[in-house]
């Protein structure tokens, strides 16, 4: 094999690790003392599908649709080079499948008979019906959702786990030697979580990130060219790209870019599909004759043909060839949707809060349509209180982030939930508009508290309420003993809701003070 | 490769020797996990009370007033004999703000930074190897730390502030008859030399007042809630189990409603005043002073004095006043 142009495949492979280490980083110091210059919204500004979805299902405008526009131009210029060199999904499949597949010397075919791969474009139409008639359901599909998701519920918390698990091990075998510990308390100031993260419910977020790995083992790259709807919206305007793959002689029978081709976008007769290509460049770098280049064609059209042995093909297939979907199979995904919509929105009081939202949430409804399961806001979450939901509040908020005052209670002066959601589904407040805003109200249960039942002295509620002025209040009462004992109440007008008195209420099971929403 | 790797998975016969070697390997890798986890994760020691140091004091206390809160900690303890009576060199010293709450120092719900970062100095200064400084917080460690402004201080003036561990918090050896029996108590707060403890003097709903033996809570693990059912006897017999050598109120500004947590400017009062003594209830007597209230209505601090941990009769006191 020839590998004089093997540094473009070394080049894409350096950015794509860039782009996932980029984005580690920016979701890993998604903790409190937040800097202004990695917000990990960023990461999601320039994801087109999240954005134009978030804010046709909102009818709103998000800020952060001119990147993702931004984004689309892009991929007219050059073609779908974000689902090739930037989406960190792909890189990580990549990764995954090239070692699966040198360690057990896996071969598959690339090449595949049908026009499966229409489905893509099939689920985006669903996911676009969806989101005009209200819904918005682009979060299941996203690609960057779905790393940023698993990175937060799953392999964050075991990365960290480890690290610190390791630390605590080696302590205690070399009986606290000084430099480990020093090393250890850097290390817990600045980059590992002082308590370890926990998330519910999460295992499944894992299970559906190996899958989509693991798909890879069928064909390379299967999550990107049948299923992602990212990639669908990206190839609308990248079959009409102007940065072309070109071939001049060829010798042939050698098909070899074809076999290679991880997204089988080249067709026997050397054209390609430019809505599938992804540039990997794999083409270019392991041509045995090094004569496939890229370049700009679409507006100098045929001008340089004559130097061309098999003048641009390219341009001269696609539009015959039937990709994309008909019109009929349009049609059908259309009214299929709408039917599924109306069949769902016909059950009565689905949005109904039963449980606590993060402060600043908007109403039930529009925050779930809003809402794309990032995990950011449970990752930023000082305390853990932010847990996925299951079906608590129904299928449709699967994964919204809810309290769970057995793990944390919302941290009083802190507003980084609000800051960190990429869709505004958490509204931006001020660390004082946050102090006023309620979450629910608190109630104490009179037949479990300590001093309401059995005469004792407990008050930790009062104590830790941190409202200015203490939302529970205290009466005097003399117990059995003949003792003066001080009886808990909430102030309702006062309360904020922030679960800290439910959290550190010392009755078990179950909490003597409860908040409700 | 991979079909025979699959053959071997799924057409291998299962005879009654491999299920017995697979059960044996099961059980030795049960018996083997838990062996480590028993090592790691339980704590199998028991942690030995603070040994009683008898440290000789030019006074029983020192109360020093001022306006400049560094000045008068430097005061208060020099007037006491000088901080080298109670570290002396290569010591490790911890010293025990209060940092539970995500307050700014002018709400007086935590120590105020300057004279922690005042005894971290000094310390440093005598020629102490470490100067570890840490609390249990009730709100988020970060916020709290970085917020009282303690975190900052600490670090400029060269000590070490640190997040404590659950891992570290190791059953006590409490008396046999005591509700504190077996409680966690953190490591470095009993593995030190000297043990300073700086609280701040402000209101608590259900003890009265949090000063310096409710300040100790802090180096308490589990549910500390539960330690409010009898928590008058509670306090005496953690502050008999850390014996701290030194004790500085610090009563620059008192919190004197709403408290532990404060929050609101109006309830703090000025009164530009730091205690220092090695009795902590004595300390503790005086600072109830402060607030206008007599020792005598605090059961807590007649407990200190009838188990001989100090004493509350102010008046029979070497008491040093001192105004800058």
């Amino acid at each position: 094999m020839n590998k004089s142009k093997y540094y473009l495949v070394v080049l894409r492979r350096l950015v794509q690790t860039l782009f996932v280490l980029l984005l580690i980083c920016i979701v890993w110091a998604t903790k409190y003392p937040l800097k202004d210059y990695i917000n990990p919204e960023y990461y999601f500004y320039i994801d087109p599908l999240v954005m134009i979805v978030s804010s046709v299902a909102g009818k709103v405008l998000i800020y952060g649709l001119v990147f993702s526009i931004f984004v689309l131009i892009l991929s007219f210029l050059l073609g779908r080079v974000f689902c090739g060199w930037v989406c960190p999904l792909g890189a990580i499949s990549d990764l995954w499948v090239f070692l699966i597949r040198t360690v057990l010397k896996l071969r598959t075919r690339n090449s595949e008979p049908s026009k499966i791969r229409n489905f893509k474009y099939g689920l985006l139409i669903v996911i676009f019906m969806f989101a005009i008639l209200g819904l918005q359901i682009a979060w299941i599909f996203d690609p960057i959702t779905i790393f940023v998701r698993t990175f937060v519920f799953n392999i964050h918390p075991a990365i960290n786990n480890t690290v610190d698990k390791m630390f605590i091990f080696m302590l205690q075998k070399t009986n606290y030697f000084e430099p480990v510990e020093t090393i250890y308390s850097a290390l817990k100031n600045n980059v590992l979580c002082v308590s370890q993260p926990v998330f519910r419910n999460t295992t499944f977020v894992a299970i559906i990130f190996v899958l989509i790995l693991s798909s890879g083992l069928i064909k390379k790259r299967f999550w990107c060219r049948y299923i992602c709807p990212l990639g669908a919206l990206l190839s609308i305007p990248a079959k009409f790209t102007i940065f072309r793959r070109v071939v001049y002689s060829c010798k042939d029978g050698c098909s070899l870019c074809k076999n290679i081709c991880r997204m089988n976008a080249i067709r026997s007769d050397n054209s390609y599909l430019t809505d599938e290509c992804i540039l990997c460049l794999d083409c270019i770098s392991f041509c045995p004759q090094q004569n496939t280049i890229f370049k700009f064609t679409g507006l100098i059209k045929h001008n340089d043909s004559k130097q061309v042995n098999e003048p641009d093909t390219a341009v001269k297939n696609t539009d015959t060839e039937n990709t994309g979907i008909t019109r009929a199979q349009f049609l059908l995904y259309v009214v299929g949707s709408i039917s599924l919509f109306v069949g769902f929105k016909n059950k009565k009081n689905i949005y109904k809060r039963v449980v606590i939202r993060p402060p600043g949430s908007l109403p039930e409804q529009e925050f779930v349509q809003r809402c794309i399961r990032c995990g950011n806001c449970m990752k930023v979450c000082p305390t853990n209180v932010l847990q996925p939901a299951l079906f608590e509040t129904g299928l449709q908020g699967l994964w919204t982030p809810r309290f769970d005052t057995e793990i944390g209670y919302c941290e009083y002066k802190c507003n980084l939930c609000g800051e960190v959601c990429p869709t505004a589904a958490i509204e931006k407040l001020t660390v004082e508009e946050k102090m006023q805003t309620r979450t629910g109200v608190a109630e104490i249960n009179t037949e479990i508290c300590i001093p309401w039942t059995t005469g004792e002295q407990c008050i930790v509620c009062e104590e830790h309420c941190p409202v200015s002025g203490k939302a529970i209040k205290t009466i005097e009462k003399i117990n059995k003993k003949g003792k003066l004992v001080k009886l808990p109440y909430v102030d309702d007008t006062l309360c904020v809701g922030c679960a800290l008195c439910e959290h550190k209420c010392p009755t078990r099971p179950y909490r003597a003070i409860k908040v409700k929403p | 490769m991979s079909a025979k790797l699959i053959d071997r998975i799924f057409y291998t016969k299962f005879t009654r020797k491999g299920f017995l070697k697979f059960l044996g390997i099961l059980f030795g890798m049960i018996l083997f996990s838990k062996n480590k986890t028993t090592t790691i994760y339980s704590a199998t020691k028991i942690l030995e009370p603070r040994p009683r140091k008898v440290i000789k004091t030019e006074y029983d206390m020192v109360v020093a007033k001022g306006k400049d809160p560094s000045a008068i900690t430097r005061k208060a303890i020099e007037t006491l004999g000088g901080i080298n009576r109670f570290v002396k060199k290569g010591d490790i010293v911890v010293i025990k703000p209060n940092i539970a709450w995500d307050r700014s120092p002018e709400l007086a719900a935590t120590t105020n930074p300057e004279i922690v970062a005042t005894l971290v100095k000094m310390c440093i200064s005598t020629g102490a190897k470490k100067v570890n400084v840490f609390d249990r917080t009730c709100h988020n460690e970060r916020h709290c730390y970085k917020n009282s402004g303690i975190y900052d201080a600490v670090k400029n003036a060269g000590g070490s502030i640190y997040f404590v561990s659950d891992w570290k918090f190791i059953r006590a050896k409490f008396p046999e008859n005591s509700l504190m029996f077996d409680w966690p108590i953190y490591l470095d707060a009993v593995k030190c030399d000297c043990f300073i403890n700086v609280p701040i003097a402000k209101h608590h709903e259900l003890t009265g007042f949090s000063l310096s033996m409710k300040n100790l809570m802090g180096v308490c693990g589990a549910n500390r809630g539960k330690m409010h059912s009898g928590i008058d006897i509670n306090l005496v017999d953690l502050t008999e189990f850390i014996k701290p050598d030194l004790t500085i109120i610090d009563a620059y500004r008192i919190l004197v409603r709403n408290g532990p947590t404060g929050g609101n400017l109006s309830d703090v009062e000025l009164k530009e005043t730091v205690i220092a003594s090695t009795d902590p209830v004595l300390s503790d007597a005086y600072a109830v002073t402060l607030f206008g209230h007599k020792p005598q209505e605090y059961r807590w601090i007649e407990l200190g004095a009838e188990s001989k941990l100090g004493r509350m009769d102010i008046k029979k006191a070497n008491i040093k006043l001192l105004e800058i």
